[in-house]
């Protein structure tokens, strides 16, 4: 209550003060709002500067603005995000001056950050924003651990422009592949992490001693050590990818006992465990598609993981776990809702739940006054395969909602220029 | 082993005489080796279970595939066969003949044909992904005609309950496209409690032979120091194996045109004509050529297949379906001319080159210009939505102005995938006489909230929401029985 109250009074002011000199730069009229946290609206919503200055009661006179966005009969969500994408960093997976999903050498890799490689002209971003995601979390896969994942806004600019602040997220595997990639079992990995952390901790606490050769030797690179401290010392999240009931039980005991915030992706088998994922407030990031055995690591996969994970109060976000068709975000939300999610649950894991995980929950993620304006009109309910995306704003900024694929059907529409064989 | 029994039948219905080498110089032989000709008729599995009941399914929704939506309607089917199909809710015992048959109420929900899957795995890389059953490329050359996916298909995966579960009723299980030609697909029913692939065999499906071309195989073959490595050499490979193939037909031909004389004469004196020698992959070849076994083709871009309707062409054979082939939209003139289908995605794209010209319009603009859409998974997940698949596509082509509709999206996973194995006419769409695979819905059936309720597959309800939940797959027995529950 107290939320809508204080929604309603920043719109009064906002128009009160719009009727003076202040224009909203755009404004959405006719809509009606889906939010992840309140219930279904009519009402127009107005942009200024990036950030959604203004929530209006439908029947009101429509607000002084730049430019009017007639959405009558549409559907009005904030853009949805992608958590466990590689935007950005390909364009076609087989040749490597188009791919830069992973990094090399020693499998732990914490100094990798996703904006070293982060490409805002691929073509695979445009393709994103036609299934109206309007960012993504993007990061480097393969190794121990993979580097840092961050939060692009895809929208126009250099890749520094579309990165708000934020600490990023660490990207790490567990089961039997972090065996595999250590050359061993699990628990080779898991020995791997208990080592990384006391030598990250050793050196957090001693980085003088070690700039003067003062220390043990430590298994991880300089800069490597400096990168793990915000996620091994202060707190910072962990993306662990990791499928199998008794691997989410050991890290679960790992963060415990070593203070660490884990979120859980892939997690296919996260339903069994439920109750502990709940009561350590950890997100698990899952596909609503994964219902097969593919591996002796998730033999417990099944489509209702994510309608059973939150309705165990499990902070769930959805995920692609794709790239080139992370557009199609909404049909991994709409399955999770024929597999048993209430259909606003699903909004959630695809709007408010990404951005809480990034830390960004205060500028995005829901449609309300002061957040940045990352915004889709959709010609209905997004998880629908009919419906399709009408407009789509970025900070704010109408950006096409078609891509280099737009391109080619202009092209082809007609056959006629076309020689025939 | 099935594929030299089959191999063996071929002969005999084709080509004849795969006994005549040895048995010919043997007294009382000549006449055997004229008398089998006649006898050879495949050997079809029995069927795993019979419909015990006459079943109707009344107040649905059908799409039947051939046409606009029946509201409020009923279909009937026995012994695994459509009876009938009326409006008005339900039948009238008198006029219509409903007594006796178990009454399934479907009101609110849709019924159309079971989806047919043109580009399936599923056995030959099953669930769990293991070496032990990763048996779906013969990758150690580059043309492998004698093998048949239907031999490494493990019936245990998990996968075909999980496709039942999303509508598939029918499918093509192809080998990888590691080679040039990868051999012989295998077009099954998904069925409960095939003890060896042998016993989802589709009756009367007609065999299919997959072949690839591009990237895939000189990638493979290439990658190993050997030929293909460039497109042109997978074009040359694969011509000189036609000439070859062209070649064992002939002597095959001419040795049964010298039989047919020898065993039309009245004392039939003199030695009997000596059989060419067997080769399998070259009988699968030669029955290309003679238009009895469908070739499946994987290609991505619109120059490699016309490359190989060129080869085709002059080969003197027809390709019956091009797989993937994301940039069909850009040939689309010839795909229809040439009467060849397309299994494609609405929107896979970008894992390489090939694929980087997807577009979601393609599978509406091959309608608009009268060619074969299919859409296909060549996935175990994408498999269980192939609806979905349509529903996509057909928002893109919509959107884009293309005149559309529900039933051509339909057609895209039933109709048109019948056509593409050849087996349209037992197949595809509800209409009486064909054969009783039929799926009730709970949602429109392109929408994403549709998940099947009901399944028949030959009559027989494969998915029963009122039978007791008991995985199909052995693998998944005692481990695993939540997969099925929590509804």
């Amino acid at each position: 209550m107290s939320r809508i109250f204080a929604v309603a009074f920043a719109t009064i002011l906002l128009a009160a003060s719009s009727a003076s000199a202040a224009t909203h730069d755009r404004c959405v009229t006719g809509a009606t709002i889906y939010s992840a946290t309140e219930a279904p609206r009519a009402a127009t919503v107005c942009i200024t500067a990036g950030r959604i200055s203004g929530i209006f009661d439908a029947a009101a006179a429509a607000p002084d603005a730049g430019e009017t966005i007639d959405a009558k009969g549409s559907w009005l969500t904030a853009g949805l995000t992608d958590v466990g994408t590689q935007v950005g960093l390909i364009d076609i997976e087989q040749e490597h001056d188009a791919n830069d999903t992973e990094g090399g050498g020693d499998p732990v890799r914490a100094g990798l950050r996703a904006d070293f490689d982060y490409n805002p002209d691929s073509a695979v971003i445009a393709v994103c924003r036609s299934g109206g995601l309007t960012s993504v979390i993007s990061g480097h896969s393969g190794g121990l651990i993979s580097g840092v994942a961050e939060w692009f806004d895809l929208g126009r600019g250099s890749s520094a422009e579309l990165l708000p602040a934020q600490r990023g997220l660490l990207r790490a595997s567990y089961g039997s592949g972090a065996g595999h990639t250590v050359g061993g079992s699990r628990g080779d990995a898991m020995l791997r992490y208990r080592e990384l952390l006391d030598d990250v901790r050793s050196y957090a606490g001693n980085r003088t001693d070690y700039l003067q050769n003062r220390m043990r030797e430590l298994t991880l690179s300089r800069t490597d050590l400096d990168a793990m401290i915000p996620f091994a010392v202060t707190g910072g999240t962990w993306v662990v990818d990791v499928h199998r009931q008794s691997d989410i039980e050991a890290l679960l005991r790992l963060a415990a006992e070593k203070r660490l915030n884990f979120a859980f992706t892939g997690a296919e088998e996260a339903w069994k465990v439920a109750p502990a994922l709940s009561a350590a407030g950890s997100f698990v990031i899952v596909s609503s598609f994964s219902n097969l055995p593919g591996s002796f690591d998730e033999l417990g996969s099944r489509e209702e993981n994510a309608a059973l994970l939150d309705k165990a109060g499990v902070k769930v976000i959805l995920t692609t776990t794709e790239t080139h068709n992370a557009r199609n975000l909404r049909f991994v939300a709409g399955n999770a809702v024929r597999a048993g999610m209430p259909w606003q649950r699903a909004l959630a894991s695809v709007t408010l739940h990404p951005a809480m995980l990034a830390g960004l929950d205060k500028d995005y993620g829901d449609v309300s006054v002061g957040r940045v304006a990352n915004l889709v009109v959709w010609s209905g309910d997004p998880f629908e395969t009919s419906t399709t995306v009408q407009h789509l704003m970025v900070r704010g900024e109408r950006l096409p909602t078609t891509s280099r694929q737009h391109d080619l059907l202009r092209r082809y529409r007609s056959m006629d220029g076309y020689q025939r064989p | 082993m099935r594929h030299l029994r089959k191999a063996a039948l071929l002969l005999l219905l084709t080509a004849c005489g795969g006994a005549a080498e040895s048995g010919a110089k043997q007294a009382g032989a000549p006449a055997a080796i004229c008398s089998n000709r006649s006898t050879g008729q495949p050997a079809i599995a029995p069927l795993l279970r019979a419909q015990s009941e006459d079943i109707i399914l009344t107040h649905a929704t059908i799409w039947t595939g051939t046409g606009a939506p029946l509201t409020d309607s009923w279909i009937r089917f026995s012994k695994g066969r459509i009876t009938a199909i009326g409006s008005g809710g339900a039948p009238k015992v008198n006029t219509d003949g409903g007594g006796g048959a178990k009454i399934i109420d479907a009101t609110g929900k849709w019924v159309t044909a079971g989806i047919i899957d043109t580009h399936s795995h599923l056995g030959v890389y099953p669930s769990p992904n293991t070496s032990g059953h990763d048996d779906g490329n013969e990758a150690t050359g580059p043309t492998t005609p004698e093998v048949s996916s239907q031999d490494s298909v493990w019936v245990q995966d998990p996968g075909f309950e999980r496709a039942l579960r999303g509508g598939v009723t029918a499918m093509q299980i192809l080998p990888g496209s590691a080679n040039l030609v990868g051999g012989r697909g295998f077009v099954m029913k998904n069925k409960r409690g095939a003890r060896i692939a042998e016993q989802l065999h589709f009756p009367g499906a007609p065999e299919t032979l997959k072949m690839a071309c591009g990237e895939n195989p000189k990638r493979v073959y290439g990658g190993q120091g050997r030929m293909p490595s460039t497109r042109m050499g997978n074009i040359a490979t694969v011509r000189q194996m036609w000439l070859e193939a062209a070649d064992y037909r002939k002597r095959w031909d001419d040795y049964n045109a010298k039989l047919d004389d020898w065993c039309g004469e009245d004392d039939r004196s003199g030695e009997p004509p000596e059989a060419p020698s067997r080769d399998l992959g070259q009988e699968t070849l030669a029955e290309v050529l003679r238009g009895h076994i469908l070739p499946q083709i994987h290609c991505y871009q619109a120059d490699d297949m016309l490359n190989q309707v060129q080869i085709a062409d002059e080969m003197g054979f027809a390709i019956r379906s091009f797989h993937h082939a994301v940039e069909a939209y850009k040939i689309r003139d010839v795909l229809a001319a040439k009467q060849i289908s397309v299994s494609t995605w609405p929107d896979w794209w970008g894992f390489k080159i090939e694929a980087y010209d997807t577009i979601n319009e393609g599978p509406g603009l091959l309608t608009e210009a009268g060619a074969r859409a299919v859409l296909k998974s060549d996935s175990p997940i994408t498999n269980q939505r192939l609806g979905q698949e349509a529903g996509k596509a057909l928002a893109a082509a919509r959107s884009a102005g293309v005149k559309v509709d529900e039933n051509d999206a339909i057609r895209w996973v039933t109709a048109n995938a019948a056509w593409a194995l050849g087996i349209d006419q037992f197949a595809g769409t509800l209409e009486v006489g064909k054969m009783a695979d039929i799926v009730v819905w709970n949602h429109q059936p392109l929408s994403t909230y549709a998940s099947a309720v009901w399944v028949f597959v030959d009559g027989i309800a494969e998915l029963d929401p009122n039978a007791p939940a008991d995985p199909w797959s052995d693998f998944e027995a005692g481990t695993n029985n939540h997969v099925r529950g929590g509804r």
